[in-house]
Parts: C-alpha cells; structure tokens; sequence
C-alpha cells in the first residue's frame, strides 16, 4: 500500500518535475545570451552607447544572410543540444533526487524498523529483565522467609532443648541435692568409718588410705537390692584414668545373682571420676575393691 | 493373662448363686461384681533412703486411633508405689526412644538414671502385642527384655507383669503388681451395718465386691492358686467356713458344725484347711479337714484356747496361738497330728500371735505387744529374731505379699480401720487411702498360675 502510494507520489513528482522543467526552458531561453552583467567600472559610460552595447554587440563585420541563417541554425541546434543536455541533465538530477528520496525514504524506513527492532528488542529486553528481577525479588523473599522460618524453628528448637536440658540440670540439681542429704545422713556413720580408715592407713599406709575412700566414694553410691541377702561380699575390680574416670568395672566373686553384681557396677560408675590421692606419687589405676550386702543403709 | 476374662461369667454365675442363696439365706447378698470405688490406693509414707533412679519412657503406639491405655504410666506408678524406685519426670527426658537401637545413653547419664526402660505397643489383628526392653544406663547392656500378646481389656494387667520383671530384674526380689488384694470392708452403724468381702488389683484397681452381708464375714484366705478364697461368713446366724471360687462365684459351705468354724488357712498344696473349731465345752482346738473327703483331724487337745492356725512353707507343720502357756504364743506342731505336744516358737515379750509364715519359709509375721502397743513384727525362723515393722498402736492381721518381701496389715487411724503396708526389711511403709469405711483384715493373693 505504501509502496504504491510512494510510486504514486514519485509520478506525480515526475510529471510535475518534467514541466517544471519544460517551463524553465522556456523561461531560460534568453538566459544564454545574456552576457555576463556588466562590471561596474569607474568609466561612466553613457547610456547611448551602454544601449548600443547591451543590445547589439557589434559584430566584426556584417554577416551574410546565409551566415546568419547558419548560425541561427547553429544557434537553434546549440541551443537545442543544451536544451536536451539541460534536460538530460535535470532528468539525472531528479531521478538522482528521487533514487536519493527513495533511497531517503528506504533509510528513514530501514531505520524506523530498526528502530521499532531495537525498541521491541529494548522491550523485550527490559520486560526480561523485569520478570528476572521479580523473580530474583521473590526468589529472595521466599529464600528469606525460608530462612526466618528457619531460624524460627531452630529458635523453638533452641529453647525447647535448652528447656529440657534446663530441666534435665533441675532434676540433676535435684538429685545431685537428694544426694548431698544422703550424704549428710551417712555423715556419722562416715566420719566414724573415716576415722577408722585413718587408723588403718596409719597402720597400712596412706595407699590403703587412699583406696578406703574410694570404696566409701562407691558405698554411699551403692543401692543394695532388697533381694541380697545379708554378709554376701562382692569383689569389684576397677581401671581408672589419672582423672579418676572410670574406665571399667568387672564385679567377680559375688555370689548374690546378677542384680547385686550390676548394683555395685553402676555404683562405681555413679561415684565416678574416683577421688585422688592426697599425694598424687600414690595413684593406683587398677583398684580392688571388696563390699558386704550388710554395710550400705 | 487371660484369667480376668473371668469377670462377665462370674457376673452369670453370681446372679445365679444370688437367687440360690437368697433363698437359702435371706438377708445375704452375693453381690454383682459391680465396680465399687476404689478403697485400695497405696501411698507411700516412707520410702527407700536411696531409691534407685530409673526412666519409664513413654511407650510407643502402632495401631488404629489411639493407644488403649498407656502401659509405661501403670508401670511409673506401679515402681514409684514401691518405695524403691524415683522414677524421672518425663518431661526431662532429653529423648523418648521406644527401642532399645534408638537409646542415646549419654541423654541418660546426664539425667542420672541408673535404668532407662523403652518400649511399645502393637495391634496384631485383635490382639496387641506388648515389648519392653530394660537397659543398664552404665553399662549400656540390656538387662530384660519380652514380648507379650494379650487382649486389650488385658493391658493394665500386662502392664503390672513388666512391672513385675522390671522390678525382679533390678532388685533380684519378684514383683507383686499383677497380683491382688482380698479384704473386709464395713459400712453403717449397727445394726444397719453391711459386710462386703472385696478383691482388688494390688494397685486398687478392677475391684469388685465377691460378697456382700449383713451379717459378719471374716477370715478370708486365698487358696495356693489364687482361684479360691475360703472365708467365715456369720450368715446363718452362726460362724460357718465357706469356699468360694472367684471364676464362677460359686460357693459351698465346707465347715458349719455346732459351735465356733473359724480361722480357714490352705495348706499349700491346696487340699487341706486348717480351721478352728470349738467342742462341746466352747472349748477351741486346731483342726486339719481334708476337703477331698470331708476327713477332720485334731491338732490340739487342751482346755487352752489354740487358734489362728497357718502353715508352714513346706506343709508339714502348722503354726497357732496358744494361751497355754498364760499369754499367747506362737506354737508349732505337725500338721498330720502325729505330735502330742507342740513346741514354742515366740518368746521375745509376753504377746505374740496370729501368726503367718511367709511364702520363701523365712519369716514368721506376729502381732507383737510391744510394750503396750500391739504392732506387726516379724521373727527370724532360722535365728529367732524378732523385728518390729509397724509403728501403730493397734495393729492386726498381717498378711505376706507372694514374694516374701512386703507385708499388708489393718490398724486403726483416727476410729477407722485402715490398710497399711511395710517391707519385711522395715525399711518402706505404705497407707492404703481409704474412702471412709472400716476396712480390715487384708490377705495378698498369691501368683497367678
């Protein structure tokens, strides 16, 4: 539709230009012989012979009538010739203007679709970069509720194992306290068997010592089963680190069943780490420790 | 496991034996195995001075809906209820494991606990199928482990039996949870009064009334097999020894001679009783009556009051009080009543009587006039030492539990007659809550078998 239009304009155009053209040649014609304006000179000439100048050069000598007529012929085909050549001329000009107009509008054409290329290219582009930047935002805000859920969950995660451990170090308080009465109630009765225990090591040597507190550490400790008869005695072989961490507990020679055997094993393990020697050249790493069923209250 | 099923028979035969006996007796009522609330609730009034720390975790559930009872809280309370266990708060648990794979034994050493116990439940069809595993916290060891299949109407029951092996496993002595109570209960002021005889759960639980009077009931006693209780019921006007089987609620009167049938004691291969019973002079003796048979032989022959017969552990004598000698005394002489004489047993302080041995032979259980305060005590066999366990002033009846390790007995607090209990070491007291009436004379059944 365009193209047509424009083929149409270009006619028009055309046409137009052609009797334009036809009409400068008529306007034109004289224009030829018009001599170049004359120069301005200081020399005031008069009009007379100024007229005489302009209108009739003065030809060197008086052309014959044939003369004149082949130089009107001459004349009239010089004439010609430059008419065509002025047309020829024209033509190349405007189809030059219009291959150049074409060309214009074909570029002005070419660069609108670029143009439009380029903006839809740019949209596009821009429209792309959007959505990644939507999607990069919710991407970031989902990553970021993830992560608040997240922390909130370890948050609750947290505090529940710090309240259960809170609880655990209660109740670990409590008994360690329940312990701390027992201990006091075994006082007397400790403080007696100590002194005794002293009196031994005196006799025995501060090694006995030593190895009598341990065994009272693990008395106080140990819960003997109901089921146990009375005046059983139990031998209990123990390994333990520098630290006084017990390594290992094998009750041999107790001859009370399975359930004083493990009473005295978990005793040892409740009283571990083992207390030190008060001179620590006197450290033993491998105790035998020897308990009757009739001593624990 | 399956000997509770007993109960909606029993609820037949009772209603069947209530019409007979109506007839026969009327005023007697043989109650309908309604559940009546529970009198038998154990409080601990003075436990073990170092209880052993152990974890009941929480037991699993793999079934339809919800679980159908929760078997670790029976069990809680069931060891907590002894005296000689401090069972951990669950809500300190740092871990709720139900296998013994998924215990992290560290959570449990932090806490303290020399055991931890996991476990679960299953539904197998109409069934359910009960595991426990028992773990030695120190020794990361497992200690006891099982795997039983019950009915579900049966879980409190199961229950109590991994109480039981949770409590042998641990303190070497058996459990007594999945066994029961038989005892009088007394209500209303004269002569409006009512006698029931009731048996209970050891925990008070299932508790039901197997017979109901106006007139006294007295003496019960289980047979060796738990599915007897011999009684004296004042029901005809007069002291008669009456058998009872609790599946069926059927009865018989098996001694309702003239003049006093008192004090049944089974002998323990269940084919005997020894009874009480008085001659024409009111004078009372101790008598064996074969049952099968209906044979009667007389142990003692004296114008002394001799009574309250029990049996040995090995069936071969038969321990009573005697006056004989001016107070009362323990005696002893031999149940086939080849012995003319019997032989003094009790000697420390100038009453001891109703005498019980207990079921390992070791113990003898006396009430004990303890300078003018009567109190259970319990005398050495072997070496005749006497211990005073009850600290009343009218305590009575003392009654072994089946393991040998525990003592059930009635005295009186604040004009009522109350249960209480005490280990035969007299190192834990229990107090049975009651709810208002008088009750007495309490005797633990021995193991199910």
């Amino acid at each position: 539709m365009r193209h047509i239009l424009d083929n149409a304009i270009a006619l028009i155009g055309s046409v137009a230009l052609h009797g334009v053209l036809v009409a400068l040649l008529l306007i034109n014609f004289d224009w030829g012989d018009e001599p170049p304006p004359p120069v301005q000179t200081t020399i005031k000439a008069r009009i007379v012979s100024d007229e005489t100048t302009v209108s009739r050069p003065a030809p060197p000598a008086e052309p014959s009538a044939a003369e004149i007529a082949e130089r009107q012929r001459q004349e009239a085909a010089a004439r010609e010739r430059r008419q065509r050549e002025e047309a020829a001329r024209l033509q190349r000009e405007a189809e030059a203007r219009e291959a150049a107009e074409r060309e214009a509008q074909a570029q002005a054409e070419r660069e609108a679709q670029e143009a439009a290329d380029r903006q839809a290219r740019e949209e596009a582009e821009r429209q792309a970069r959007e959505a990644e930047q939507r999607q990069a935002r919710e991407e970031a805000e989902r990553q970021a509720r993830k992560e608040a859920e997240r922390k909130a969950r370890e948050e609750a995660e947290r505090q529940a194992r710090e309240e259960a451990e809170r609880r655990a170090r209660e109740e670990a308080e409590r008994r360690a306290a329940e312990a701390r009465q027992a201990e006091l109630d075994a006082q007397l009765q400790d403080a007696l068997e100590a002194e005794l225990a002293r009196e031994g090591a005196i006799e025995q040597g501060l090694q006995a010592k030593y190895i009598e507190v341990i065994r009272q550490k693990v008395r106080r400790e140990w819960r003997v089963p109901p089921g146990a008869a009375n005046d059983i005695v139990c031998t209990v072989r123990v390994r333990q680190l520098r630290s006084g961490d017990v390594v290992s507990v094998v009750v041999s020679d107790c001859p009370g069943g399975e359930a004083l055997s493990r009473s005295l094993s978990i005793a040892v393990n409740r009283a571990s780490p083992l207390p030190p020697p008060d001179d620590p050249s006197l450290f033993e790493p491998n105790l035998v420790l020897r308990f009757n069923t009739s001593e624990s209250e | 496991m399956r000997h509770l099923s007993e109960k909606n028979q029993k609820n037949i035969m009772l209603s069947v034996a209530f019409w007979r006996q109506w007839l026969v007796f009327a005023g007697v009522f043989l109650a309908l195995a309604a559940p009546v609330r529970a009198e038998l609730v154990i409080e601990i009034t003075r436990g073990a001075v170092k209880p052993i720390p152990i974890a009941i975790v929480p037991f699993g559930w793999s079934g339809t809906g919800n679980a159908p009872g929760d078997a670790a809280s029976v069990i809680r309370s069931d060891l907590y209820g002894s005296g000689r266990f401090d069972p951990l708060d669950n809500d300190v648990m740092l871990e709720r494991p139900v296998r013994g794979v998924d215990i992290d034994f560290d959570n449990w050493r932090f806490v303290a606990v020399d055991y931890v116990l996991v476990g679960r439940l299953e539904e197998v069809g109409d069934e359910l199928a009960l595991t426990y595993q028992l773990f030695d916290v120190y020794g990361a060891r497992q200690v006891v482990a099982d795997s039983l299949v019950l009915e579900p109407r049966d879980l409190r029951l199961a229950s109590h039996r991994v109480a039981d092996a949770v409590f042998e496993a641990i303190t070497g002595v058996k459990g007594v949870f999945s066994t029961r109570v038989a005892y009088i209960s007394v209500s209303g002021r004269p002569p409006e009064r009512t006698y029931r005889l009731i048996v209970a759960d050891a925990d008070g639980n299932n508790e039901f009334v197997l017979l109901e009077s106006a007139q006294p009931i007295m003496s019960p006693a289980w047979s060796p097999d738990g599915r007897q209780l011999a009684y004296v019921s004042f029901e005809s006007g007069r002291a008669a020894v009456y058998v009872q089987t609790l599946r069926t609620g059927s009865r018989r009167a098996v001694s309702d001679r003239p003049g006093v049938n008192n004090a049944p004691a089974w002998s323990p291969d269940g084919r005997q009783l020894a009874l009480t019973l008085s001659d024409a002079e009111g004078n009372l003796d101790v008598h064996v009556l074969t049952l099968l048979g209906n044979r009667l032989v007389r142990l003692t022959e004296r114008r002394s009051i001799d009574t309250e017969p029990t049996w040995s552990a090995d069936g071969r004598h038969v321990y009573f009080t005697s006056d004989r000698g001016g107070a009362p005394q323990v005696y002893r002489i031999a149940a086939n009543g080849s012995e003319d004489a019997p032989e003094r047993v009790t000697f420390e302080g100038n009453y001891n009587a109703r005498p019980r041995v207990s079921p390992d032979g070791r113990y003898l259980a006396v009430v004990h006039d303890d300078r003018g305060r009567f109190r259970v005590a319990v005398q050495d066999l072997e070496t005749g030492a006497l211990q005073v366990l009850s600290d009343g002033s009218l305590d009575e009846s003392p009654a072994f539990a089946p393991n040998s390790a525990q003592l059930i007995y009635a005295t009186r607090r604040e004009g009522r007659g109350v249960l209480e209990t005490v280990s035969t070491d007299g190192l834990i007291s229990g107090r049975v809550k009651s709810v208002g009436n008088d009750v007495r004379e309490p005797v633990w059944s021995p193991y199910a078998r």
